[in-house]
């Protein structure tokens, strides 16, 4: 894919900035050298070709049009400078072009000067630092010259590059490069280091020593502050926003392999931390700007695509099609989204064809993923000896098939259930355009194949992006996506019954496969059990544990396909010049499909275990759809050095959702779909219709102004007014306001002195956004008539008469959650761009947040609790991003860090009895003492709430003091907080929490010749893990029920009689619950340092590459979470959410809750980037 | 030209859907939900919404209802004990957290709001009903919210009043509302039984559709059961010499006859709420929608398929000593109240049972009054809910009341003819009218004993009475706290409403 140049605009202190007006390429920003003062005189023979032009009263740029069509020539000039809209009139026939441009600027200070086929048009009475002059080639002295050097320059896929500035290092001598990319310069020997420069790419040193040609290639900046923005109903170049906004580019999404784009975001962005809920093909990420902006509703953010909300799913869009993607991270930004501006806003670009030559892209890789980290569990001997022991510590029989440990075989299920499996994705694009026309096709497969058995995802994605020229006023266009995704899924994102918690717990001396005669090649499972307990007491294996290797490859089946269409099309019409008009209308429709498969296990396997003894077959479609239509009347004006635009918009949107669900129970045993032939044979059952199906509008007034003085001072104010469906009639509108201003002081006259300054922004912004992301008809009170279930008995037939009763009550003034936030920023370019930086830091007042409000039962009201607006939160945080390009000898080095603080406090629970909110993340209650997260006023959201462990009561006189009772040597003890002599769940106190406080990222990149090597990685500290696991595997006995199971080798250092262990309790079948109690010895460190990606790269070089018709051809080797720094000691420490028992509603409150999540994998890949 | 019209459009575009947005804006929900515009427009949705409260006293959808109406104050009384033939221990169950305690108060107050509802509702629904309808509607909500003030009052006592649907806009910390004094908490009683005894149906208006449903007779019952705790007893009489007026109550001639799943709200039954087998296994701590456990639960414990639910669970049955307080000849002992050794065929039962000496519960003894056989057309082993319905008040409980209040207007004459009747329908020989306090009370207390065990009303006559004392130190050795003349209120309810006031003693 060609890099656009539309969208550079680089800054350079004191230089002007050109526009280059022409029919071909609509808006080219070039970066122009500040020029003398001094009359120019060309001297170009280019000065003499001779045209014929006849005009009365027409605009100057017509002329210059006129003139641009008649020759090969090209005009640079800036509006602001150069009044192209004066009137002239002109008639000469076969005169000298000099001639002619002379007569047009006759009797302005608007002088000419030839660059190549380039005419430089600028004002001669601007005031110019003459330090800050590098060059003028015309009149620059050139002293010794005794060498001269040629050459052309390339961007990087090999087009060429006019007006770029080469200029000798220390001198003001140089040229620019013409149309063709050429130059030619004469140096002043071989000690000359040629640098070149130009905006949007990163300026090269190149010593000259003996050569005579020097060809370069330059590559984009990509750190660069000319880039164009995209902000919402429209975009800005990055030097005058004055909000925070974060953004990755098509290179940081397209080198690393995700399968949804919110993945590509991880570490790249300061403030926005990105956390895979599950290493799952497909799974879910949750994405977090800025902290969590909700107690009860989600705080994902809104995710944009094209300028249209994204009605579905993430997974639905190929990162491949991805030119950019634009976080608005203050609230002064998001307030263009209004009422959907709280968690922040995605702005996601997806790739458009360009006028000009047609270009093919292939992009592919192949992988093998595989298991980054397995957990340590007792081998077959040690667990033979320790479940003996176990036994025999209670004073129970032992089992004698674990008589002789040392004897037992090892079989290792966590081999069984992980596997090394295939990832692919392979990307065709075809871009292509002419003036009138311009067309990006993509066509996209990727495949990742699970790292647990059972699971794999598919996706095929086509988009087709039109645009068209009509005339010079009217665009219009469309967009257009469809993909298509299958996944199968195995279920370990589960509080109970988790794969990975269960396959921990199976017992190592269990064969995974029978070894039977007759059953050879059957999956170990309830068979078996026929087979092993020959000899064994119910003691020995617990009944309620499933072989997964077997239930995930013969019995249970979770498959999920969606289907998905985005198309908008739209038309922008100029209205007058730069008065433009916009309507675009989207239609999204999304269908997602669903089953899950239970078959029925035969009887003997089935009345010993958890199988089903009939086939369960659920089915469910949902759907949603989306209709929005956005009308925008957009405005630019120039007058003097005030820029002024404006913009106001109308957005209506409506979407629908509907879900079906059927159970089928009893389906017969192999039917893994509804048979409506074979209706007979089994019942539907459960929800076999409706589910919740609901539906929202929202209908938005949007407005914008932008105004900066001469690029220096910057101010920019969004307002937009949205109603929304979702509340009551009064309450519907909502208006969000926000400002924001900035100060570049880079341009101010005291700054020019300071050369190592480039670029330095301050800016200021502050703004209101609220959060609509909340639940259907909440205003409304329901009355529910559950036909069934809420009935009375009457009458001498004692007949059913169904009860009409109220569902909830609601608080009719419910409305938008609201979020203020306040934002101090600073943007800097150092020593000529080598180091940018960005800093940010942020209070973010989050009120009006929903909450379940408590109240007396006196009321009736049921369940006790109104949703209401009665919570509050703040976050504050600190973003720093830094950036550092410089080529050291011939490696062309780039670094860009990220980090961000976040700190997190809860400031008002009202209505809620018991001054906090608490949330259930319990594997067991019982056993495991009610873990919770609590979440009080004044603290951090959703911490660890449980016991704190006082290590292992020694001996008999530490049992007395224990403040528990039916404790014996050996158990764990817990510290008596509420000092009463009594340990009980008043003693339980916060343990930690889930959010971290610090997240970071790094990118290292660097390029030798044909070869490139990036190194990126991100990392998160200040962080605990709530590691759910332990329930599990710190004992040996089941649930604390029946049967002995398998666990971590921590169990080898199990306490065994006074002073032994101070950690780990002892190791006997009979323990008290306290022992599972959750305490801090669940909770862990949950800082980590990830390798995320490692790449290697080459490119072929062009005389090669060129013979294949080829414009670049890459092949690179990369591998993905090669390490991970972390003493975690579970799977994985990129914990997400807890997901309770498949729901993930409470997730804010539940954040790093590990139930046995499945980890993320280790993937190597081959890959190549080809282009024709 | 061109110009303009593309600016015309532009704007015509930009308006339109603004002047349309508030319609656009309108979404209502499509999966059936009913919200406050459409419910309550017809007499049916009144009906139905009216059902939905006497379906809370069913105690199905939260586990509490009349089922533990019964069982809680009998066990507290001690007539009735757990499964292990244990005593209740009264400390825990007089415990402001006792799960029993919370729950009854939560079901009064769930149904007060719903009569609140229904009372507003009904006040803006003229266009829809007619004027008798409307009168209807309230008296029925009244009666449910008069009873259910009558029940928080006997056993609760200071609680808070709540006549109004809850303005669900008042600020979140605004106080949901303190306890007042018990006497006004009566007075609410008395004017709600009041409204109601005036409008309801009586059974025969009803029809045999609607039986189960509130009546007039039902109201003027309690009605005259709240004055005799205010101790009016003029107003108290008038209200039973109303209800006598009506003509629609009797006392069976058979005890055994009262409690009948075949044949429910007889002529004895004032107020009963109803129940229906429901075929639906049953499962300890399952969940029922229509039917109760009452019958497994009162069933000797495991005495087989045949003669009990899933084999009887005998989670709630009498002493032996509350047995054999019964003259011998008493129908009631002998047809309501058997103990190991003795014979019984109940309903639903193909043969009779000889209850085993051998069983784990030989030390108790076992009312009939809600145990039946497995139901009826249902094969043994079917272990179906029970639809045996629990009587809240009967004409013999009503004479009982009746003759307390003509003795208390000195009409001792008339009040043993009251009590005597109740008797003479056992089989026993009537008392010898005296004009003694203590001897009639000793008569009467003893009579509702053997009446009404094991049924809702009896441990609030000892409380009322003030006889709870000693009935506790002669029959079972107990010394009683005299905190126990009242529930806790709930401890929740209190960390919720710290205004709420707390019984003496607690």
């Amino acid at each position: 894919m060609k890099k656009t140049r539309l969208s550079c605009r680089l800054y350079v202190p004191h230089s002007v900035s050109f526009t280059r007006e022409s029919p071909l390429l609509s808006m080219i920003a070039v970066l122009l050298l500040a020029v003398s003062s001094l009359q120019v005189q060309a001297k170009d023979s280019l000065d003499q070709e001779k045209i014929s032009i006849n005009k009365e009263s027409a605009a100057v740029k017509l002329v210059l049009k006129e003139i641009e069509r008649q020759t090969k020539l090209r005009f640079f000039y800036n509006t602001q400078q150069v009044d192209v809209k004066r009137k002239v009139t002109v008639s000469f026939k076969d005169t000298p072009v000099g001639d002619v441009i002379e007569e047009v600027f006759k009797g302005t200070s608007i002088h000419f000067k030839f660059a190549g086929r380039q005419i430089l048009l600028f004002d001669s009475a601007l005031q110019v630092n003459p330090d800050k002059v590098l060059t003028n080639p015309m009149t620059a002295e050139t002293s010794t010259t005794v060498q001269t050097v040629s050459g052309k320059v390339m961007d990087e896929q090999g087009q060429p590059l006019p007006g770029v500035n080469v200029i000798e290092k220390g001198t003001t001598n140089g040229t620019s490069t013409d149309a063709d990319g050429k130059y030619n310069l004469s140096v002043s020997g071989e000690n000359a280091v040629l640098i070149f420069s130009f905006i949007g790419y990163v300026t090269e040193e190149i010593p000259v020593g003996t050569k005579t040609v020097i060809d370069i290639k330059m590559g984009p900046d990509i750190t660069s502050l000319s880039e164009v923005v995209v902000t919402g109903y429209g975009s800005q170049e990055k030097k005058v926003v004055t909000g925070a906004v974060a953004s990755i580019s098509e290179r940081d999404i397209s080198s690393i392999s995700v399968t949804g784009f919110d993945q590509a975001m991880q570490g790249r962005m300061a403030g926005v931390q990105v956390t895979q809920n599950s290493g799952e093909p497909g799974g879910s990420v949750s994405v977090r700007i800025r902290g969590v902006g909700s107690i009860n509703n989600t705080t994902e953010p809104l995710y944009v695509v094209d300028g249209i909300p994204l009605a579905g799913n993430l997974n639905g869009i190929n990162p491949n099609d991805i030119e950019r993607i634009d976080v608005l991270k203050d609230a002064a930004s998001a307030a263009i989204y209004g009422s959907r501006g709280t968690n922040g806003v995605v702005l996601v670009t997806t790739k458009r064809g360009k006028a000009g030559k047609l270009t093919l892209s292939l992009n592919s890789y192949v992988g093998v993923q595989n298991s980054a980290n397995k957990v340590d569990l007792l081998n077959g001997p040690q667990f033979a000896k320790l479940a003996n022991e176990n036994l025999a510590n209670a004073g129970l029989a032992t089992n004698p098939a674990w008589d002789n440990p040392e004897s037992q075989p090892s079989y290792d299920w966590q081999d069984a259930i992980f596997q090394s499996s295939s990832i692919q994705s392979h990307n065709v694009s075809v871009g292509s355009g002419s003036e009138k026309s311009q067309t990006f096709f993509s066509l996209g497969y990727f495949q990742q194949g699970g790292l647990i058995i059972g699971s794999d995802f598919e996706r095929y994605t086509v988009r087709l992006n039109t645009d068209y020229n009509i005339g010079n006023r009217v665009k219009v266009g469309g967009t257009f996506n469809v993909s298509y995704y299958e996944k199968q899924t195995s279920p370990t994102d589960n509080n109970y019954n988790g794969i990975l918690t269960n396959v921990a717990m199976l017992q190592p001396t269990m064969p995974i496969y029978s070894d039977v005669d007759g059953q050879n090649g059957v999956y170990y499972g309830w068979e078996g059990y026929n087979f092993i307990s020959k000899n064994s007491s119910v003691d020995f294996y617990p009944t309620g544990l499933n072989n997964e290797v077997h239930t995930n490859l013969q019995y249970n089946r979770r498959y999920g396909s969606n289907l998905q269409l985005l198309a908008a099309a739209f038309a922008e019409v100029e209205i007058i010049k730069e008065l433009k008009f916009r309507s675009t209308l989207n239609v999204s429709v999304g269908n997602s499909f669903g089953d899950q498969t239970q078959r029925a296990a035969p009887a003997e396997i089935s009345d010993i275990g958890q199988y089903r003894n009939s086939t369960k077959y659920t089915e469910s479609w949902d759907k949603t759809d989306q209709v929005n239509w956005i009308n925008s009347l957009s405005y630019k004006r120039t007058i003097g050095k005030h820029n002024l635009s404006a913009l106001v918009a109308m957005d209506a949107l409506k979407n629908n959702y509907r879900y079906v669900n059927v159970d089928a129970a009893n389906a017969p045993e192999e039917q893994f779909s509804i048979d409506a032939s074979d209706s007979e044979s089994r019942t539907v059952s459960g929800s076999k219709t409706g589910g919740p199906s609901t539906n929202y509008s929202l209908v938005s007034y949007i407005g914008r102004v932008t105004y900066d003085y001469n690029d220096k001072y910057l101010l920019t104010v969004n307002v937009r007014r949205d109603g929304s469906s979702k509340f009551a009639p009064g309450n519907r509108y909502g208006t969000f306001p926000s400002a924001s201003v900035g100060w570049r002081l880079s341009e101010e006259s005291f700054m020019q002195s300071v050369r190592v300054v480039n670029d330095l922004k301050m800016r200021i912004s502050y703004g209101e956004v609220g959060n609509q992301n909340i639940q259907n008809f909440a205003y409304y009170n329901t009355y529910s008539d559950n036909r069934g279930t809420y009935v009375y008995v009457l009458g001498t037939n004692q007949d059913l008469v169904s009860g009409i009763y109220l569902n909830s009550v609601a608080d009719p003034t419910i409305h938008w959650e609201k979020s203020t936030q306040v934002n101090f920023g600073v943007d800097a370019a150092l020593m000529n761009g080598m180091f940018t930086l960005s800093a940010d830091y942020y209070i973010k007042k989050l009120s009006d947040l929903l909450g379940n409000v408590n109240y007396s039962s006196v009321l009736g009201i049921p369940g006790n609790t109104i949703l209401r607006n009665s919570f509050s939160m703040e976050n504050k945080g600190l973003e720093i991003a830094l950036g550092f390009n410089k080529k050291l000898g011939a490696v062309d080095f780039s670094a860009n860090a990220n980090f961000s603080t976040l700190s997190n406090k809860v400031t008002k629970l009202n209505g809620v009895a018991t001054d906090y909110v608490s949330q259930s993340i319990s594997v067991n209650a019982n056993s495991d003492g009610n873990a919770s997260t609590r979440t009080y006023v004044g603290d951090r959201i959703g911490n660890f709430y449980g016991y704190v462990t006082d290590g292992i009561i020694q001996n008999t006189d530490e049992v007395s003091n224990s403040g528990m009772t039916g404790l014996s040597p050996g158990d764990r003890r817990y510290k008596d907080i509420v000092v009463d002599g009594v340990v009980d769940d008043k003693d339980r106190t916060v343990l930690g929490n889930g959010l971290p406080k610090y997240i970071f990222g790094l990118n290292l990149e660097a390029k030798y010749k044909m070869f490139d090597l990036s190194v990126f990685m991100n990392g998160q500290a200040e962080v605990e893990i709530a590691n759910m696991t332990k329930f599990y595997t710190g004992n040996m006995r089941f649930y604390n029920t029946t049967g002995i199971v398998n666990g971590s080798t921590d169990l080898l250092k199990s306490w065994n009689g006074e002073g032994t262990s101070n950690e780990v309790p002892r190791n006997s079948y009979n323990t008290p619950n306290s022992n599972r109690y959750f305490s801090s010895a669940y909770i862990e460190n949950g800082a980590f340092l990830r390798f995320r990606n490692v790449q290697l790269g080459y490119t072929v070089p062009s005389a090669i590459s060129g013979k294949l018709k080829m414009t670049n051809a890459r092949i690179y080797v990369a591998a993905q979470n090669l390490f991970t720094f972390t003493n975690y000691t579970g799977y994985d420490p990129e914990i997400g959410s807890g997901n309770i028992n498949g729901s993930t509603s409470q997730s804010q409150l539940t954040t790093g809750v590990d139930y046995g999540r499945y980890p993320t994998s280790r993937t190597f890949m081959l890959g190549v980037n080809l282009q024709f | 030209m061109k110009k303009i019209i593309i600016q015309a459009l532009a704007m015509v575009t930009i308006f339109a859907v603004s002047n349309c947005s508030e319609s656009f804006l309108d979404s209502k929900p499509n999966d059936g939900t009913v919200s406050d515009a459409f419910a309550f427009q017809d007499k049916e949705s009144f009906d139905s919404f009216t059902f939905g409260a006497y379906a809370e006293f069913m105690g199905t959808n939260d586990g509490s209802g009349a089922m533990n109406w019964v069982i809680i104050p009998n066990e507290i009384l001690q007539d009735v004990v757990l499964v292990d033939e244990k005593p209740l221990d009264l400390a825990s169950k007089f415990n402001a957290s006792n799960g029993y305690i919370v729950d009854q108060w939560k079901t009064f107050y769930k149904v007060i709001s719903k009569t609140n509802l229904l009372l507003e509702k009904a006040k803006g629904a003229e266009a829809f009903l007619t004027g008798e309808e409307l009168v209807k509607i309230e008296a029925e909500a009244k009666f449910l919210r008069g009873f259910c003030y009558f029940m928080l009052a006997r056993a609760y006592g200071n609680v808070p009043i709540n006549l109004a649907n809850y303005d669900p806009t008042k600020p979140v910390d605004q106080i949901d509302g303190s306890c007042v004094a018990e006497q006004q908490v009566w007075d609410q009683v008395i004017s709600d039984l009041t409204d109601a005894s005036l409008s309801l149906n009586t059974r025969t208006e009803w029809g045999a559709e609607n039986l189960g449903r509130a009546t007039k007779g039902a109201a003027l019952a309690y009605l005259a059961n709240a004055y005799m705790y205010q101790k009016n007893w003029e107003q108290a009489e008038k209200a039973c010499q109303d209800l006598i007026a009506i003509g629609e109550y009797r006392l069976l001639e058979n005890v055994r006859e009262i409690f009948s799943e075949e044949n429910e709200n007889t002529d004895e039954s004032i107020f009963e709420v109803q129940y229906r087998t429901q075929e639906t296994n049953i499962q300890w701590g399952g969940q029922p929608n229509y039917g109760n456990e009452l019958s497994v639960w009162t069933a000797p414990r495991q005495i087989g398929d045949k003669w009990a639910i899933n084999g009887g669970w005998g989670e709630a049955v009498l002493t032996r000593k509350m047995a054999d307080s019964f003259d011998p000849a008493d129908e009631r002992r002998k047809e309501l109240v058997k103990a190991p050794g003795e014979t019984y065929q109940g309903e639903g039962m193909s043969e009779a049972l000889t209850i085993p000496l051998t069983i784990s519960q030989k030390n108790s003894a076992f009312s009939t009054k809600y145990w039946y056989g497995p139901w009826p057309g249902t094969p043994e082993g079917d272990n179906y809910y029970g639809g045996v319905n629990v009587i809240m008040m009967r004409y013999a409980e009503f004479k009982l009341n009746y003759a307390e209040i003509l003795f208390e207007l000195g009409n001792t004459d008339l009040a043993y003819e009251q009590l005597n009747d109740v008797r003479v329908r056992a089989k026993l020989a009537g008392r010898p009218t005296s004009a003694d306090r203590e001897t009639f009370f000793i008569d009467l207390m003893n009579e509702r004993r053997w009446e009404l065990n094991f049924e809702p009303n009896l441990w609030f006559h000892y409380t009322r009475t003030g006889r709870a004392s000693k009935f506790f130190l002669d029959e079972y050795s107990l010394t009683f706290d005299p905190k126990w003349n009242k529930y806790p209120v709930p401890q929740s309810e209190r960390d919720q409403n710290p205004d709420l006031c707390q019984n003496e003693g607690y």
